[in-house]
């Protein structure tokens, strides 16, 4: 996704002082060099930070005791959005956050808290036409959740204890939950998984669910659904109007009883009624209740019914589906319909009165047009309601059954009571009852057997194998292994530009374990942490994001953004003063013999091939020792600031009481 | 007419959309006397005039603002998130309808026009309350919309509502 970081910016705690801002250039390498102690590593946390991170890694003491806000200004399809978070002070992590967007975002003097952490992760979520759907929805763990803008982040950041790890490839990885988690969503930010599939998948979950109370309602009639009870009431009901049977609580019987009841009125006779006055009037009761029932079932269902067209309507338009999830709409165009509805220059377009000012109305319509503008809005919307379309989906076939029932059941009580109106409570009539119930008692018994419910059993049958032929889950290993060896062709192709021991051996991205497998000539498979030697782990790191992101680069859609940031990859190569005391160290390495230098130098090559291979289309933000004698010739790479010598670094030394 | 559109007539009339479009830009303008963008009175009936929309509506409180309204849709508790992507396309359907309220509006001399501006501002900003309850509740929900609207610029507005003006 064209996502990237355009500013960074501190406020101070000291209202005198200006925000600080640290630009950044899109589509190239930046460097940020400096000495130790400058707060170079500070950036990733700050960035992950106003990026709505659950917990505050932003160091503590000097930055956090200076700043009062940090803040990011992103650039997400040539129009700027600022995110900035309160620092914390006491606590963990503090919700409060700030966020303004527009085509050129302005800096407030201090931001003012108008939103919260939860949503920011909603908008970024939005943003980046997540989908809705959990990965696995029979599951409702964690893990298997929906993919969040929040686990993209483990493609867009190298720290200094990742960047050159022989155990985790990733940001954050390294603690089980977000491993898992990022596993299971890989198939999805590869494009294997789309949320056509994943609401396919849904679909089936449902019907699966619905399959197996249908086949439990054929197997035991002890458990029989609603509908059927509903129809059994209403004959009781009648029976209890002719005064066949007499009965306190109608509803609290079960079904087993209910049937029990209809044997034993099938076997009475019309002699036997006795119609009294109080049962007629609780079936009137009944019928009036029953009306309103149904209405309001049917009210809801209707509008249900326009919620659902107005949907599909929606859905049509969502341009490809399958994979951004978004719609394009066109303008709204207050103006030109204005315009349209009066054909000469001297009708006032709001009241159509005639002999206007043309000056006035032209200044109406510049100025109305200007205000359109303002809004620069691209023609393509963010929008996720795969769950929304799933849920009123099953409400409506709740309800359809719901309201076919009591409609059942109305249809019975006043076919005897309209029918012959004047001879119902006839001994014929009741006798002719009797008989109806015996044919239904005979019906019910033989539930069972029922040939509706089977029909439905293998409808819906039918439609889950059809489902599962479109899903098609071996469809979507091969789109992860194809997904999986285009990363591991760009690897390759820049893996051996780096300092590596085996620059020509192939390698695999093992997502499962989210580590890399190199392939050696004899025959061996050997990991990333069975691979010795600092250097080597850092090419395999540095080949394989820049691989990733490439990868990304190139989809039509993805929903990762398009920066990464590394932290001092040439570490390695530094020479090492463990032994040195605290105050000995040296405060700004430098890179000693000219194996090293031409080593880091490599890094940045690299990174700038990488960025050729994209046609310059993400960004990479290096923070680094090395100086411009090493990367300064590199084509595409822009200093963004030099940390050294005096009152030089991240905080202003004015800023710190 | 049919008596079906009797009933639709009877709730979204104009004369009804311009009270409804006069709390709005009372609403606006009672944040630091801020004038309304022409365009904007054109999103208001879309929202209020949906039941389900104008229900969240005034269950959110007025400090909380037009984003955490818009981001209450997404949560799966209320599961309604097309309802916003829908507001543009009944924007576009009730074009004609707030163009009338509009002029209702200004001839009755609740809201005025500056003309050459393309802005909107209210002539008489004291809230009616002898209305019948339901109408007051829709008419306070505009205003809460009006003030909402008025804190963000148009191009957030647009964003969030997923609007294109």
């Amino acid at each position: 996704m064209d996502f990237q970081i355009k500013k960074l910016i501190l406020w101070s705690k000291e209202p005198q002082f200006k925000p600080k801002e640290i630009e950044f250039k899109t589509n190239s390498v930046n460097i940020i060099t400096g000495a130790s102690r400058t707060g170079k590593s500070a950036i990733i946390p700050i960035i992950d930070y106003c990026l709505a991170s659950d917990s505050c890694y932003i160091p503590v003491k000097t930055i956090r005791n200076a700043c009062s806000w940090f803040g990011i200004v992103i650039e997400v399809n040539q129009k700027q959005v600022l995110l900035a978070r309160q620092e914390p002070g006491l606590q963990k992590s503090t919700d409060n956050m700030y966020i303004a967007s527009g085509i050129e975002v302005e800096i407030p003097d201090i931001p003012i808290k108008n939103t919260n952490r939860d949503s920011v992760k909603k908008f970024l979520d939005e943003l980046s036409s997540l989908t809705f759907l959990d990965i696995d929805d029979e599951n409702s763990s964690n893990y298997l959740g929906r993919p969040s803008f929040r686990d993209l982040m483990a493609f867009c950041f190298q720290p200094q204890n990742i960047v050159a790890n022989a155990n985790t490839l990733f940001y954050k990885a390294d603690t089980t939950e977000h491993r898992t988690k990022l596993i299971n969503i890989f198939p999805y930010i590869l494009g294997a998984v789309t949320p056509d599939i994943l609401a396919k998948r849904q679909e089936i979950n449902n019907l699966t669910r619905v399959l197996k109370r249908k086949e439990k309602e054929l197997l035991k009639l002890k458990e029989v659904s609603e509908k059927w009870k509903t129809e059994v009431n209403g004959w009781l009901a009648i029976a209890q109007e002719f005064g066949l049977i007499k009965l306190d609580a109608l509803n609290d019987l079960s079904f087993e009883e209910q049937i029990e009841m209809l044997t034993l009125i099938s076997e009475k006779r019309a002699s036997d009624s006795s119609i009294l006055n109080n049962n007629i009037e609780a079936s009137s009761q009944e019928i009036v209740a029953l009306r309103k029932e149904e209405s309001e079932l049917s009210l809801k269902l209707s509008s249900l019914k326009n919620r659902y067209t107005e949907m599909r309507q929606l859905m049509n338009s969502l341009d490809g589906y399958r994979e951004s999830l978004t719609i394009q709409i066109e303008r709204l165009n207050i103006s030109k319909w204005l315009k349209s509805l009066t054909e000469d220059n001297e009708t006032c377009p709001i009241f159509g009165t005639k002999n206007h000012p043309k000056e006035q109305i032209d200044k109406f319509y510049t100025n109305l047009i200007k205000l359109e503008d303002e809004t620069g809005f691209t023609n393509k919307i963010p929008a996720a309601f795969e769950r929304e379309f799933d849920n009123v989906k099953s409400e409506i076939s709740i309800l359809s059954e719901q309201i076919t029932a009591v409609q059942k059941r109305i249809k019975l009580q006043s076919q005897i009571r309209n029918s012959a109106e004047h001879e119902k409570y006839t001994v014929e009539n009741i006798s002719r009852f009797i008989g109806q119930v015996q044919y239904a008692n005979e019906t019910f018994k033989s539930l069972g057997t029922d040939s509706e419910l089977i029909h439905e059993i293998e409808t819906i049958n039918n439609t889950l194998s059809n489902l599962r032929a479109q899903v098609n889950e071996s469809a979507v290993i091969q789109r992860v292994n194809s997904a999986i060896n285009k990363i591991g062709g760009y690897a390759i192709r820049l893996l051996p530009l780096l300092d590596s021991e085996r620059p020509n051996d192939p390698i695999r991205i093992d997502y499962q374990n989210l580590t890399v497998v190199v392939s050696g000539q004899d025959g061996r498979d050997d990991y990333l942490w069975e691979i010795g030697s600092g250097s080597n782990w850092l090419a395999y790191h540095i080949s394989v994001t820049l691989a990733f992101q490439l990868f990304f680069n190139q989809q039509s859609h993805s929903p990762v953004p398009g920066f990464i940031v590394y932290d001092q990859p040439s570490q390695v190569y530094f020479p090492k003063k463990i032994a040195a005391r605290q105050n000995e160290q040296e405060l700004d390495p430098k890179l000693e013999n000219d194996e090293d230098r031409i080593a880091v130098k490599k890094i940045f090559e690299t990174m700038s091939e990488a960025l050729k291979i994209s046609q310059s289309k993400f960004q990479i933000i290096v923070l680094e020792h090395a100086d411009s004698s090493i990367w300064g010739d590199i084509h595409n790479v822009n200093e963004v600031c030099e940390w050294r010598g005096d009152n030089n670094k991240l905080i202003p030394e004015e800023w710190i009481k | 007419m049919s008596n079906l559109n009797k009933e639709i007539q009877n709730v979204q009339n104009p004369a009804f959309g311009a009270f409804i479009i006069w709390n709005f830009v009372r609403g606006y303008y009672s944040n630091n006397k801020s004038l309304v963008p022409f365009p904007l009175l054109f999103i208001v009936l879309p929202v209020i005039f949906r039941e389900d929309i104008s229900e969240l509506l005034s269950s959110t409180n007025k400090p909380s603002g037009l984003r955490t309204f818009a981001n209450k849709f997404l949560s799966t508790k209320v599961l309604k998130n097309d309802l916003v992507s829908n507001i543009h396309i009944s924007a576009s359907n009730m074009k004609e309808l707030s163009l009338r309220s509009i002029q209702i509006a200004l001839y009755s001399s609740l809201i005025a026009l500056d003309y050459e501006e393309a802005l909107a501002f209210p002539f008489t900003t004291t809230e009616r309350k002898q209305e019948p309850k339901s109408i007051v509740k829709l008419g306070k929900a505009s205003e809460k919309l009006g003030f909402w609207c008025s804190q963000l610029t148009l191009h957030e507005i647009s964003q969030i509502l997923k609007v294109r003006f």
